[in-house]
């Protein structure tokens, strides 16, 4: 049965992609509606999916909860907050209820800010740690970072106009040049990808390789 | 010298985070004003806004989220307020992450929108559309088939400014907000499919990804973090709280340089003393 389910997998991985694809070639009405569909279904499983995701956490956390592993208070604070949100969300009919925005800024808001924030910290604390220039091509970095610091905060500028235009050449022939490598290489990746999967050479999609 | 380095080598976490909190809230308390000059990308953003004429859609992705509010938010609200002194400019917000509509609303709630423009008319509110880039790609292909109603429930059959606005052939411009690698979604689906002139605010760490589209002519321009905040706040003569952080953020970059100039002082000084 789970053969005759993954050829089945298989026909639907070739179809849709393929569908999509003429459809960006041909400019036929027919294929154009059937390809509109297949795109508002991804749109519904998508939106699924964050039920599947509510319910497997429930299910996990539930699981830490009642067998008392390690840390399990966590996630009753987990499983408490989410109902809240979603209670609050059901009850007042918006996420933008003035009830709703209220546990959103005086909870969410500072606590997510927070931990955002403290990065700034870490980075101090790590520029004074680990930025050693302990050979030449980490030198070259360490400089080429000053520079792009010094073009991105008016400081930079106030010191010395010089200053950014250095940090601009490095930022658009190093940086911009590096980048786009790295894109071009990842587009090129993602096409071979899809063309394994589109011809059945890709067997993660239906249920990972053997 | 050698003592500074002692009790920096014994305490620095507690110094450096002790300097860092001082460097950030000196100037939040008394700014020092310094001038915000502004960068290539920003200008990019703001000809491209200032060059809509009555009648262009533009569409603002509201991807904004706690985390980032401090670098995304203030650009925002800079384009919102923007693209509502635009005489005649249609402004359609949506967005794929699932904290969008509540900074959608509080936005449009400080630029006071609803007092400004009429609702369905000059703007419209999609809300949050599930499934990243397949809602993005059916927005582009035909927004009426993949929605029926607005973010409030409203038939879009019965707001007048969709009644022009199908599929992204009808999109003057894309300005999408993120922090996040959804930022790609716009330029497959809206740029590389039909055109679509698009731009982007952007949290620093997405910035280098994005310039080497910038720098290839594909987006019009990029709003860099809180600088690029603050810079679109000059230039709509609009002093808001990313122009009031420049300082701050100036003076933490110049602590990091400080630290790595530092560090690498004391390697050297190690070297000297073994040999």
């Amino acid at each position: 049965m789970a053969g005759v389910w993954r050829k089945i997998a298989s026909v639907v991985l070739l179809v849709a992609p393929a569908i999509i694809l003429f459809d960006f070639a041909l400019k036929n009405p027919t294929l154009q509606s059937v390809a509109t569909d297949l795109n508002n279904w991804a749109v519904v499983v998508g939106a699924f999916a964050l039920g599947i995701g509510a319910y497997s956490l429930v299910l996990r956390h539930g699981r830490m909860i009642s067998k008392r592993r390690p840390e399990w208070p966590y996630s009753i604070m987990l499983l408490l907050t989410m109902f809240t949100f979603i209670v609050t969300g059901l009850v007042t009919g918006s996420i933008t209820s003035p009830q709703y925005n209220w546990i959103y800024t005086a909870i969410v808001m500072p606590v997510s800010s927070t931990l955002y924030g403290m990065n700034a910290f870490f980075i101090a604390s790590a520029s004074y740690r680990a930025f050693k220039a302990k050979s030449w091509e980490a030198l070259v970095l360490l400089v080429a970072a000053i520079f792009l610091m010094l073009k991105n905060a008016p400081i930079g500028g106030v010191i010395s106009p010089v200053l950014p235009q250095i940090g601009g050449i490095i930022w658009d022939f190093a940086g911009a040049t590096g980048m786009r490598a790295l894109l071009i290489g990842i587009g090129i990746g993602t096409l071979a990808l899809g063309l394994r999967v589109i011809i059945g050479q890709e067997k993660t999609p239906l249920g990972g390789a053997e | 010298m050698m003592i500074f380095r002692e009790l920096l080598s014994r305490n620095y976490k507690q110094i450096i985070y002790l300097a860092l909190f001082l460097a950030l809230a000196i100037p939040l308390v008394n700014p020092i004003g310094l001038p915000v000059p502004v960068q290539k990308t920003t200008m990019g953003v703001y000809n491209k806004i200032e060059s809509l004429k009555p009648g262009d859609v533009a569409v603002v992705g509201s991807n904004i989220g706690a985390a980032i509010y401090a670098e995304v938010y203030p650009q925002y609200i800079a384009i919102l307020e923007h693209l509502f002194r635009k005489e005649g400019v249609k402004v359609l917000l949506v967005g794929h992450g699932t904290e969008a509509p509540i900074w959608a609303e509080k936005a449009l709630n400080e630029i006071n929108a609803y007092g400004r423009k009429t609702y369905g008319a000059d703007f419209v509110h999609l809300g949050y559309i599930a499934g990243e880039e397949a809602a993005v790609a059916g927005l582009c292909r035909d927004i009426h088939a993949l929605l029926k109603v607005d973010y409030k429930g409203r038939p879009l059959t019965d707001l007048p400014m969709m009644k022009n606005i199908k599929s992204a052939k009808d999109f003057t411009i894309v300005m999408d907000f993120t922090a996040s690698a959804d930022s790609q979604y716009w330029l497959n689906q809206a740029y590389a499919t039909y055109g679509t002139a698009v731009g982007f605010g952007l949290t620093a760490i997405k910035v280098p990804d994005a310039y080497a589209y910038y720098t290839a002519g594909q987006i019009f321009g990029i709003l860099e973090s809180l600088s690029g905040a603050a810079q679109y706040e000059v230039l709509i003569r609009r002093p808001g709280m990313a122009a009031q952080g420049m300082d701050a953020q100036s003076l933490a970059h110049l602590l990091y340089i400080a630290l790595m100039v530092l560090c690498n002082a004391f390697v050297v000084m190690e070297r000297r003393v073994k040999k």
